[in-house]
């Protein structure tokens, strides 16, 4: 019940994330100065990915002894979609902190860095995108038992 | 000395920002091919053994992808203002780079397909 419970977090998170990137991504896209809203924004989608990845780490222990070898079993192509998933998912986090460092960090006057930083987010949220359908289509393919 | 210590002071937030886009970019490439190169050399897997192993192989792939991010982002720190040139006088490179760098990066999770 918690595994599944926590799996269901875990993937609302994910999608949660998703959107929440893509705030940044507009919002700094012309390179405007950090206003209270971009802050947040920005806080936010960094929080959200945190998030949704440390779900995915503190179940991962128990996904990989009931979940995952049976996913296996049953296909090795969904199998191996599970590790892609898990690597864009590094990706999505790498790029969204380092982003995040940027946006904060960028002088008032540097707009070229905060589009960059915008860059970055965007790209994070094709690859949290990604993630997310992946997640969602193995999860319906199988998951944590229900209770 | 107050506007000497701003600039100054602007000047190392641009190298933090800088570090922390090279960081970005630099642990998700690590680790990416870290992976490449692991599902390169590995023989055919069997998925039992497999399935014991991912996650220690996970777990160093991330520390070890990480640590390369930051000395990537030290490095930057270091030479911010060449890569600053760089990329000024060419403002079409980044946005082409970063469209390039994440096809890759989607094709090389499929490297096991």
């Amino acid at each position: 019940m918690l595994w599944r419970l926590l799996e269901s977090v875990h993937g609302h998170l994910g999608i949660l994330a998703t959107l929440a990137l893509l705030h940044p991504a507009i919002l700094l896209r012309k390179g405007k100065v950090m206003s209270f809203g971009r802050k947040w924004a920005t806080a936010l989608s960094a929080l959200l990915v945190s998030s949704a990845f440390g779900f995915g780490l503190l179940i991962y222990g128990e996904y990989r002894l009931v979940v995952k070898r049976e996913i296996f079993n049953r296909s090795e192509g969904i199998g191996m979609l599970f590790e892609t998933k898990e690597h864009l998912a590094y990706a999505v986090l790498a790029l969204t902190l380092g982003a995040t460092v940027c946006a904060f960090l960028a002088p008032r006057e540097r707009k070229d860095l905060r589009k960059a930083a915008s860059w970055l987010f965007g790209m994070a949220a094709i690859l949290c995108a990604l993630t997310t359908v992946l997640g969602t289509y193995i999860a319906s393919f199988y998951g944590f038992p229900n209770p | 000395m107050a506007t000497k210590s701003r600039s100054k002071s602007k000047d190392k937030r641009t190298r933090v920002a800088i570090a922390g886009l090279a960081f970005g970019i630099a642990a998700a490439t690590a680790y990416m091919v870290q992976r490449v190169f692991e599902l390169h050399t590995s023989e055919p897997v069997d998925l039992m053994t497999m399935l014991s192993e991912t996650r220690v192989g996970f777990t160093w792939r991330s520390i070890t992808a990480g640590w390369l991010g930051l000395l990537a982002a030290a490095a930057s720190y270091m030479l911010s203002s060449k890569i600053e040139q760089i990329f000024s006088n060419r403002p079409r490179l980044g946005p082409t780079l970063a469209i390039v760098w994440l096809v890759c990066l989607i094709a090389s999770t499929y490297w096991w397909a």
